[in-house]
This record gives structure tokens, sequence and C-alpha cells, in this order.
């Protein structure tokens, strides 16, 4: 176990600088052919080109390699790995001035509080699905989960985002507010349209469980693919065949090992919610780091985004990191591959 | 008793010609085909993307009046009049502006329809042969084309789209659907090039692989005349797939007001400029909503379909 350990972190250093070479030298094109970002921030006006010169090198975006088309930045690369990893600086925001590490400091719980309901929805929901739809296949409920899981994956998630909003948060909720009386904590917290800081866990529910909705139907097709593999494999016609009963063969020998692959699959979902999390923050105005980014996308401010988006992927990548081991304590198989 | 049955042959009535042994010996494209015009589901989501994909080539087709002709003032000469639905000569009413709405459903598909099927060709152009070469060849160039993969693949597509897209500054309502075609091929390739690298390594082995190999077979040959073709299968279920995840990946980029931009027509932005409107006009974004929807679910649908149909072992 060790050595895959120590291999998988020995890959684990190009892939985070690839990443984010990657993600440096496709911004880096952004600008050096369409020009320097910052003169968004002033609209149609015409800036001071001191000002503008100023506040391109506060947003350290002043290199002159970014007038130079293709040119790969590798300095101003070193530059900006030698802030993130020696000195934790992920840039600066220009209004308020303040440093991205403070602005993800308050942002980032929100999001880690909706990421956490939309994974318990995932698991729940998800594997209960597939799990109900894989045992009885061919059944009725089988039926009904694949149905709806191919319609949840058609399902844009800002589309249902949006029409959960106007259905659930608005005319399902008035009618809970108006006409049944329904306690404060009910109609605007559970049923609200946007998030409500004294309800910091329930007006949180919806825009989890549309969160959520995005890797449910993944989930639950993988698990229900997973176990009708798993039924047909030999050592479950032994199990049976050597008279176990019914609840072991599938809770003991089957479902331990179908559920493999779905572990994976729960624990990479995280990067669907990083993507999902700008969507449902912006549509329920939570404000966490999509919500951040959202904003910073409006504004123009381009270090920004690049700071927070650079924190994002190490986050992802280090959960990467860690689901690939506990794929490896799952599966014996893998480390001694 | 075994040799006289071999030797005889099946006896056949004077006048009567043999009835032809129907043995079904059709090759694997073949099958799928038969069982795919079979698969009523298949038929109507096929129906539907041709429906869709005639709005987004001729669009005249579908509507008289082009979605920037607008009543900007109502009959009374009030300005900006939103007419609702089943209004004579506007049977979805108009837009917030006073556009006709159905001739701007109509337009509409074209944005994405077009972002999807150049993005879909340009995953396959650059995943296709990355993917055979590392599958075929293994090794050094396995390894870096593998590794490239990863690292491509590690970036949370939205999220990135984000960042690259706001930064460029494209108006052009043209030039715009380029942009974004050009970034969803530079960060959607690594599917497909996976999806191949696995199945050229299985079918590498194969016997009839060796047979050429062994009558001396170049690589070049190896690869495209052998191997490509009963290795392709799952690419074409990637693509159907990835048609619809594109079509809603450009819908939700615009959402979010990267992608395209406002005076084009595009499902995306009707229902992002419609939202506040919602609640006494609500069909103003249903209706993008259910053609959406509509279209990414028909291209799962032919995915599925099509992944069933190209499984020999479902058969």
């Amino acid at each position: 176990m060790l050595r895959y350990v120590i291999r998988r972190l020995l890959q684990f250093i190009p892939t985070v600088l690839g990443t984010l070479f990657l993600l440096h030298y496709l911004t880096s094109l952004a600008i050096q052919f369409t020009g320097n970002p910052v003169r968004a921030i002033f609209g149609d006006r015409n800036p001071n080109p001191q000002v503008l010169e100023q506040m391109t090198r506060e947003f350290g975006l002043d290199d002159r390699c970014l007038t130079r088309k293709f040119d790969p930045c590798f300095s101003l690369f070193g530059e900006r790995l030698n802030n993130i990893f020696l000195h934790f600086d992920f840039g600066q925001s220009l209004f308020p001035q303040r440093a991205v590490t403070d602005i993800l400091d308050d942002s980032v719980w929100y999001t880690a509080r909706l990421a956490l309901i939309a994974f318990l929805i995932e698991v729940f929901i998800g594997l209960g699905a597939g799990v109900l739809a894989g045992l009885r296949s061919g059944s009725f409920a089988d039926y009904v989960v694949r149905i709806a899981t191919v319609l949840m994956i058609s399902i844009p998630i800002f589309v249902l985002g949006v029409l959960a909003r106007q259905f659930i948060g608005v005319w399902f909720g008035n009618i809970v507010r108006n006409d049944w009386g329904a306690p404060d904590w009910l109609g605007r917290g559970v049923f609200g349209a946007a998030y409500k800081p004294e309800y910091p866990w329930l007006s949180l529910l919806v825009p989890g469980i549309v969160l959520g909705s995005l890797t449910i139907a993944t989930t639950a097709r993988l698990t229900r693919s997973s176990l009708l593999e798993n039924l047909r494999a030999d050592y479950v016609r032994t199990a049976k065949s050597k008279g176990l009963a019914p609840k072991r063969v599938i809770g003991v020998h089957t479902l331990r090992n179908s559920l493999i692959p779905v572990v994976t699959a729960l624990g990479l979902s995280l990067g669907a919610y990083l993507s999902g999390a700008v969507v449902t923050e912006g549509i329920f105005r939570v404000p966490g780091v999509g919500f951040t980014i959202l904003t910073a996308v409006t504004r123009g401010e381009a270090s920004v985004l690049l700071g927070i988006t650079t924190f994002l992927v190490l986050v992802y990548l280090t959960v990467n990191l860690l689901v690939d081991m506990l794929y490896a304590v799952l599966d014996p198989r893998i480390r001694y591959e | 008793m075994s040799d006289t049955i071999i030797g005889q042959t099946e006896p056949t009535l004077p006048g009567l010609a043999p009835e032809p042994l129907r043995e079904r010996n059709a090759s694997l494209w073949a099958d799928a085909r038969r069982d795919l015009i079979r698969n009523p589901t298949f038929v109507i989501a096929a129906v539907y993307v041709l429906i869709v994909a005639s709005m987004a080539t001729v669009p005249q087709l579908w509507t008289r009046i082009h979605y920037r002709t607008c009543e900007l003032t109502n009959a009374q000469g009030l300005p900006n009049a939103k007419l609702p639905m089943f209004s004579p000569g506007h049977w979805l009413g108009t837009s917030e502006v006073g556009c006709d709405y159905w001739s701007l459903s109509v337009y509409g598909a074209r944005p994405s329809m077009l972002i999807a099927v150049m993005s879909t060709f340009g995953i396959v152009a650059i995943g296709l042969p990355l993917g055979v070469l590392a599958g075929y060849f293994g090794g050094w160039l396995d390894a870096v084309i593998s590794r490239l993969v990863d690292i491509v693949f590690a970036l949370p597509f939205l999220l990135v789209g984000l960042v690259v897209l706001s930064i460029i500054k494209v108006t052009d309502p043209n030039q715009r659907i380029w942009t974004v075609t050009l970034f969803l091929v530079l960060l959607g390739w690594t599917t497909v090039a996976r999806i191949m690298r696995g199945s050229v390594i299985s079918v590498k082995n194969l016997d009839f692989v060796m047979a050429a190999k062994a009558l001396g077979a170049s690589h070049g040959r190896l690869m495209f005349r052998h191997i490509l073709p009963n290795a392709i299968a799952p690419v074409f279920v990637i693509a159907t797939v990835a048609l619809g995840g594109f079509v809603a990946t450009e819908a939700t980029l615009t959402f979010l007001g990267v992608g395209l931009q406002a005076p084009a027509a595009s499902w995306g932005i009707m229902i992002s400029s419609h939202q506040p409107l919602i609640n006494d006009y609500p069909h103003l974004v249903l209706i993008p909503c259910a053609l959406l929807i509509g279209t990414v679910l028909s291209f799962v649908l032919i995915g599925d379909a099509l992944r069933d149909a190209l499984d020999p072992k479902l058969r």
C-alpha cells in the first residue's frame, strides 16, 4: 500500500503543475488575443492610461509577455506558483481591496454546506434508487428509475434551478406561506426563493437538492449497472448454491463489491459540484464561492477569477487523489497492478 | 451412416425453387441499423433531432417572420408590448421587446446546434487519433498522451469556461460561436481519447490483427484498415451523447453571461433574459426550456439506443 501511495503522490505533482499551467496558458492566450481584461471594468468609458496601467499592475497582469501572442509566459507562471505555494497568495481583488484568500474564507463555508447537502441527497436518493432498480431489474420500479434518470441527465442544471426557484420557491412557497399559514422556518426557510442568513441550513435545502440532482442520475445508473453485473458473476452463483441466505448473498457479497466503482464516482462528483455551485448559487443567491465567481465575471475582475479557480482546481485535484487512495483501500487489485 | 448424410443434397420438389436459407450474417452495423429502426424511442428521438436540425439549417421552413422583426409598440401605441400566447399573428406571443416568440425559438436552434455539431467534430478529430496512437503504440507515447488527458480532464469544465470566456472580449455573434466552440473542443476531447484508447487496446491483440501483421501490414494499415473500423463503435455513442452535452453546456455558459450575447437568438439567452417575467409570462421561460430539454433528451436517448444496438453482448 505504501508503494502505491508514494507512486500516486509522485504522479500528483506533474498533474498539479500541468493543470495549473494549462489554466494559466488558456487565460494568457485569452488576454494575448483579445487585450487587457482590466479595460472591461471601465465599460464604455475611456480610462485614463495611468489609472489603467496602475490597476493592471495591481491585478498582476502587467507582464510584457501578455502582449505577445502564443507566449507561454513561463516567468509569470513561476511567479504565480511561488505566490500560491510559498505565500498562500491567490491574488487581489480591487473593489473592495482584499486578498482572494480572505474572500474565499468568507464564502467557502456556504459552498461547503451546499455541497454537503447535495452529497447526502446524492448518496441517499441516488444509491437507494440504483440498488432498488438493480435488485428488481425489469420491474416497475426499475422502469421508473431508468426513465427518471434519463430525464434528469437531460435537464441542464440551470433550467432545473430556474424552474425550482419559481415553482417550489415562489408558487408553492406562496401557498405554504399564505394558505397554510406554515411556521416561518418552513415557509420562508425551506420553501424560500433565495438564501436566508437566519436559516443557514434550511434555506440551502432546495438549492442543495438542485445541485445534487446533477449527479443523482449518474450515481443511480452506475449503481444499477454495477449491481446487475455483479449479480451475474460466478461468485454470487456459488454463494447462492451453497445455500447462503439471500440477504447475506446480496448484502455482504454483492453490494460490497458493486459499490466500489460507485464510491469513486461519488468522490468525483465534487468536481461537478464546483461547477454546478456557480449556477445554483447564482440562481438562489447563496453568497458562496460560486456567487463570488459570478460577481467577478460581471465586474470583469480577471485576477480574482483566476485566483479562485486555481484554488478550486487544487481542492478538486486533492479530492481526486484521496478518492484514488480510497479506491486502493477498497479494491486491493488496484494496489498490486 | 453419417457419410451418406453429408453427401446428400436436399431433395427439392420439381417446379419449386429451393427455399434459400435465410442465414443472418449481416455486419455489426447492419444489425445495429435493423435494431434501431425497430426501436420506437430511437425513431421518436431521431425525428425530434431532425426537426431541430431543420430549424437550425433552414429556419424559413418553419416561420415566415424573421426574429428581428419586432413590434415595438402595441395596438394602442404603447411602447414595449408583450403579447400573450395565441395572439393573432404571434401564436406564441412576443418576447420582452415585442419580437415574435415562435420565430425567436426557431432561430434560437441554430447557434446551439452549430456549436454542438462543430464541437463534436472537433473532439473526435483530436481525441480519435490521439486515442488510436496511445492505444496502438503504448509505451512512452501512451504515457505522454494519457498524462495529457489526465491534466485536461482535471480541469472543471464550466468553471474554466467562465474564467477563459469572460476574459475573451469578442462580441461579434459569429466569432463568439467560434470562440465557444474552440473552448469546448480544447477541454472536451479527453473522453473520446480515453474511450478510443481502451477500445483499441482491446482490439489490437485479436487474431485478425495478428494475421494482418503476419502478412506484413504496416503500422498505418493496421491502425486504420484493421483496428479502427472494429474499435470505433463506442466513439459514435460518446459523440452522440456529447452532442446533447454541448447543447446543454452552450446554454449554461450563455445563461451565465459568458457564452453568446444578447442580440443573437439562442435558447440560453431567451431563458436568462425572460427570467424576471416568469411570474406573469411563464411561457416565455418554459418554451425555450422545453426545446432545450427536448434536444438534450433526444441526443441522450439516441446515444443509449446506439449503445444497446452496437453491443454484440446484448444480442
